[in-house]
Formats: C-alpha cells, sequence, structure tokens
C-alpha cells in the first residue's frame, strides 16, 4: 500500500513539474518574444544599407561637326552593376575647361533646362529630367539625337550628359547622410556649315629641365593653347637630335584643345639611347589632322650622368679615407 | 691608392655601361594601347547607314562632309581600351546612429573609377544642403575645423572634441593633397560644397591617364554641441564621376 501510494505521490509530482516546464517553457517564449518586439520598435537594430550604387557608360567621349539644320544620332550604352533596381534621370550640362588637364567644370547653373533643349532628345524613349528603372546587371541602349536646328550660329558647344541615380532614404530615427551617383560622358559639338572652320592654336610652352642626368626620360613640358572659336588635336611629333646622332621621336596624344582654352599635353617619357651630350628637341604638329599650317618650337638641353659622377666621386673619396685612417691607425701602432 | 682607383674605374664602367642600355617610351600596357591616328578599332551599333552610329573609333565618315552635314567620332580614337567608363560607390546611405555630444561619429563610403576609353577622369562631390531637420529646420552647421579654416576648398586640421559640425576626410587614388593616398585619414576634413548657397562642386578624385578600379574611401564625420537640438538630420551627397575631354 505503502509502496503504491509513494508511487501515486511521484506520478503527481511529475505532472505538477510537466505543467511547470510546460507553463515556464511558454513564458520564456511570451518573454522572448516580446522583449525582442520591444527591442526592435524602441530600440532599434541598426539597418544595414549595404547597397551599392554602380555604373558604366560607353562612350565616354563624342565628338560631333555638324551643318545647322542636320541631324545624327549616338547610341549610349548604360550599365546598371548595383546590386538593386536603379531609378536613372538623364540630364544635360553645358560644361566649360577647368584648368589645364582636360576637366570640366558643370554645375547647377549650367543645367540646360528641358524647355531649351534645342540640340537633344532621345530616340529610345527617355526624357531629360524624367527618371527611368534600370533592372540589375541590364545594359540599356539609349539613342540621343543631336539635332541642329537651322540658322544656329557657327560655334562649338560643350555639354555632358549626366546619367543620375535616385536618392535613399535613411532610417527614420537616424541622423544619416544619402548618396547620388551621378555618371557623365562628354559631347563636342561644333557646329559649321562647311566643315571647315578656321582653327586658331598657339604654343603657350615647349620645355624640358636644362640639364638632365643620363638616368632619366625626359620630361617634356608643352602647353597649348586654342584661341579660336573651335576644339582641335595637335599632330605631330617631338624630335630629339643629339650632337651623338642620336634619333628619336615621339608622337604626340592628340588631345583636345577646347577653344578659348589651354591644355598642358600628356608627354609620353623617351630616353635617347646615348643619353650624353648636348641636344636639341623640336615640336612640329598641325592644328587638327588635315591642317594646313604647322605650328614649331625648339629648346635645347644636355644629358650628363652627374648622379654617376657624384656617386663615383663619394665612393672614391670614401675609399681614400678609408686607406688615410688605416694607415694612421698603423702608424699609431708603430708608434706606440 | 691603386686598389682604390681602379675600384673607381670599375664603378665607372658600371655607370657608363648602364647608360647605354636601350631604354623604350612605355607605349603600351594592360589598360591600353596607343593606336596609330588612322586605325579604325572599333565598331559600333549602326541603326543606319548613314545615321545611327554607336560607337565609333577614328573618322567614321561615310561620305564629304558637305553630303553627309556631319562628322562623328566617338572615345577617345588614339587609345585603344579595354576599360570602360564606370563609377560605384559602395553605399547608397551612410548612419551615424544615435550622436553623442562631443563624441564624434563616423561613417565611410568607398568610390571606384575605372576610366578606360575617357583618357582620365574626376569625381566631385557636393551636398544639397547642410545637415538638416527638415521638420524644425535645425541644423549641424559644416565645420570651420580646430582653427576655423577648413571651407569646401580648404583642408583644415579637426581634432577637437569641442569642434563640432561636418564634414569629410580622404584617403586613397587619385585624391587631393593633403588627403594621404592610402589608410588611415589623416586629422585634415573638408566642408562638402553646400549647393544650396550657391558653392561649386569640388573635385575629390582625379586622373590624367587611364586606370583601372582607382579607389578612394571617404569618411564623414559629425560631432554635436550639447545645444544641439534633438531630432533626425539628414541631407543627399552627390557624387559626380565625368570623363576628361
Amino acid at each position: 500500500m505503502k509502496a503504491k501510494s509513494v508511487k501515486l505521490k511521484v506520478k503527481n509530482y511529475n505532472l505538477k513539474l510537466k505543467t511547470l516546464f510546460k507553463k515556464t517553457k511558454s513564458f520564456t517564449l511570451y518573454v522572448l518574444v516580446f522583449s525582442s518586439t520591444l527591442y526592435t520598435l524602441h530600440f532599434g537594430v541598426n539597418p544595414v544599407y549595404a547597397q551599392s550604387l554602380s555604373l558604366s557608360l560607353w562612350p565616354p567621349l563624342l565628338e560631333v561637326m555638324i551643318q545647322p539644320g542636320r541631324s545624327v544620332n549616338q547610341v549610349y550604352k548604360l550599365t546598371n552593376s548595383s546590386d538593386h533596381e536603379l531609378q536613372i534621370t538623364p540630364h544635360i550640362f553645358s560644361f566649360k575647361p577647368q584648368g589645364e588637364n582636360g576637366e570640366i567644370q558643370i554645375s547647377s547653373k549650367f543645367k540646360v533646362q528641358s524647355s531649351k533643349l534645342d540640340f537633344f532628345s532621345f530616340e529610345s524613349g527617355e526624357h531629360f529630367d524624367q527618371a527611368f528603372y534600370l533592372p540589375i546587371g541590364k545594359e540599356r541602349e539609349i539613342i540621343l539625337e543631336v539635332s541642329i536646328p537651322k540658322g544656329s550660329p557657327e560655334n562649338d558647344y560643350y555639354y555632358t550628359l549626366l546619367f543620375s541615380t535616385g536618392s535613399t532614404p535613411g532610417e527614420n530615427k537616424q541622423t544619416s547622410s544619402s548618396s547620388i551617383a551621378q555618371i557623365g560622358t562628354n559631347i563636342l559639338l561644333t557646329v559649321s556649315q562647311n566643315g571647315n572652320p578656321r582653327l586658331l592654336g598657339r604654343i603657350l610652352e615647349f620645355s624640358t629641365p636644362k640639364i638632365i642626368d643620363s638616368f632619366s626620360p625626359i620630361a617634356f613640358t608643352v602647353r597649348l593653347e586654342n584661341w579660336g572659336k573651335t576644339f582641335w588635336k595637335p599632330f605631330g611629333k617631338i624630335k630629339v637630335t643629339g650632337i651623338l646622332k642620336q634619333k628619336d621621336e615621339i608622337s604626340l596624344y592628340e588631345q583636345n584643345i577646347l577653344a578659348e582654352s589651354s591644355r598642358k599635353l600628356d608627354i609620353p617619357e623617351i630616353k635617347p639611347k646615348l643619353p650624353l651630350g648636348p641636344f636639341k628637341a623640336s615640336l612640329e604638329f598641325s592644328l587638327g589632322e588635315s591642317g594646313p599650317e604647322k605650328l614649331s618650337a625648339e629648346t635645347t638641353f644636355w644629358y650628363l650622368p652627374y648622379k654617376a659622377f657624384f656617386a663615383l666621386f663619394m665612393g672614391t673619396t670614401a675609399i681614400l679615407l678609408v686607406k688615410r685612417l688605416k694607415k694612421l691607425f698603423f702608424r699609431s701602432r708603430v708608434s706606440t | 691608392m691603386k686598389k682604390g682607383f681602379n675600384i673607381g674605374i670599375l664603378i665607372l664602367g658600371f655607370l657608363l655601361s648602364s647608360l647605354f642600355l636601350p631604354v623604350k617610351a612605355v607605349m603600351k600596357s594592360s589598360d591600353y594601347e596607343l593606336q596609330m591616328p588612322n586605325l579604325n578599332f572599333s565598331a559600333g551599333n549602326v541603326s543606319s547607314s548613314e545615321y545611327k552610329l554607336g560607337f565609333t573609333g577614328g573618322q567614321n565618315m561615310p561620305g564629304p562632309y558637305t553630303s553627309t552635314g556631319y562628322w562623328l567620332g566617338a572615345g577617345f580614337w588614339y587609345i585603344k581600351t579595354i576599360i570602360p567608363f564606370a563609377f560605384s560607390i559602395s553605399n547608397t546611405v551612410v548612419d551615424f546612429n544615435v550622436l553623442s555630444v562631443g563624441v564624434a561619429s563616423t561613417a565611410a563610403t568607398t568610390l571606384t573609377v575605372s576610366a578606360g576609353g575617357a583618357g582620365g577622369y574626376q569625381v566631385t562631390v557636393q551636398e544639397d544642403h547642410e545637415l538638416i531637420v527638415d521638420s524644425i529646420g535645425a541644423l549641424i552647421a559644416n565645420t570651420t575645423g580646430d582653427n576655423g579654416d577648413i571651407t569646401e576648398s580648404n583642408a583644415g586640421t579637426w581634432q577637437q572634441s569641442t569642434t563640432y559640425g561636418f564634414g569629410y576626410t580622404m584617403y586613397g587614388n587619385d585624391v587631393p593633397t593633403p588627403f594621404p593616398t592610402a589608410a588611415p585619414a589623416g586629422n585634415s576634413f573638408k566642408q562638402f560644397a553646400d549647393i544650396s548657397k550657391d558653392k561649386t562642386a569640388q573635385v575629390i578624385m582625379s586622373r590624367n591617364a587611364v586606370g583601372k578600379n582607382r579607389s578612394s574611401t571617404l569618411v564623414y564625420k559629425v560631432n554635436i554641441s550639447p545645444v544641439q537640438v534633438a531630432g533626425r538630420y539628414h541631407n543627399v551627397i552627390t557624387y559626380i564621376a565625368t570623363p576628361t575631354f
């Protein structure tokens, strides 16, 4: 009997424990869910904005010479390499050259209002200042029509076609900054009736250091100015000749020199095969590929191995000094 | 003495012989290749033989100018590029968490540019306005730095916890001076150009040559004073990547 009653007690105890455990478990679950909800609602988990913005565009430069009353189309390829779909808005700005390295300056002041867009329109359905969507990893072909109204003045016009992403709002309770990415492509437009506008330029600087070490390449500085109304490219060479019959040539990069601006050309470095003695360098180029007028300038310089001579002098002095010290040391030992 | 002289002769001989090793100008790399002027290197999307051209290389003129009425070229036709013009920003929003008085909060954005056919590039930055709580108009002003000399075009020191405001510093490829070319960012800061105040966007990366995956990091910093009004401040930073011409 006693044993039976003990068993019953144990069973009841087990049941109570199980019920308590179940209750405790559900209570814990409630507490967990409630607290996490409270935490999320009131304290907030810092949102992670791992979204990136990535765009690529081709071509980066368009050069057009066109008669008034004509039009021409150009296909641009815009690719969304971001990790999400992008809202893209095309804008067009006029620009002016900034500095002498081919950089541009655009600002909101230069934005061409869509109502005044005489020259540009899209043939592929887009509209200036109106957004379109570009899915992840997709490339979109955008056809820009350049159309010059009859009677437009013969001149150069410089524009940047900009594609802008939309901004993402930050988390409501946090101080934040949103980012917008804009990628541009430049348009150099020359309106000309006969296709042969007058090109005007001058050489502002053609120089090199007067003495160049024989271990160093020649660093030419070439600065050109366009004082006309039409952009051009220099087509030509720098010829380097030395007194010991050394001969070398550097072809100029055909970089655009915009109207009423100057540009420092990027010149490839070169080192003569025998970099010793006096040299003469002559710069000669035409304005444009078939430009009849040629501009030229000359400069002279010396190639000397002065660093090598200096190293040799220092080395010999050091050896002589060591020898002398050795002698003095032996003499003092003999005398003692 | 004779031994020293001999060594001197040897060094001189070595130096002179190294002078005459042939060295040519570098005209080719993995990023670009120089082309002769008349090489037409590219193909394009020719929608119509007369008017709809894709990207072209060289003087792709189908006839005399007077009959066609246009001449069109796209890209730097003296450089055959294998890199498109591409620009990326690592995050669309930077959060500064809950701001505490005198404790600067920082956040970073990485910018990457590949300029192929462009020949070179620049990236400029501007803000739509200072950090603002739209509903009440409270501002966190752009910082003027420890010495009051920071502007959008002039970098200055910002180290003290009692200097307040909003600004940025940078490090990486092609950043302007005085920002370092490698991490960590220093203590030199600038303001973002505020276009609501007619400020001009400032260049934060530039390069006058072809480049692939040129990368820099822009570090935002915000520090508030004890009298700063509580609220959610926000502004929009615009990064503009353009190729050189």
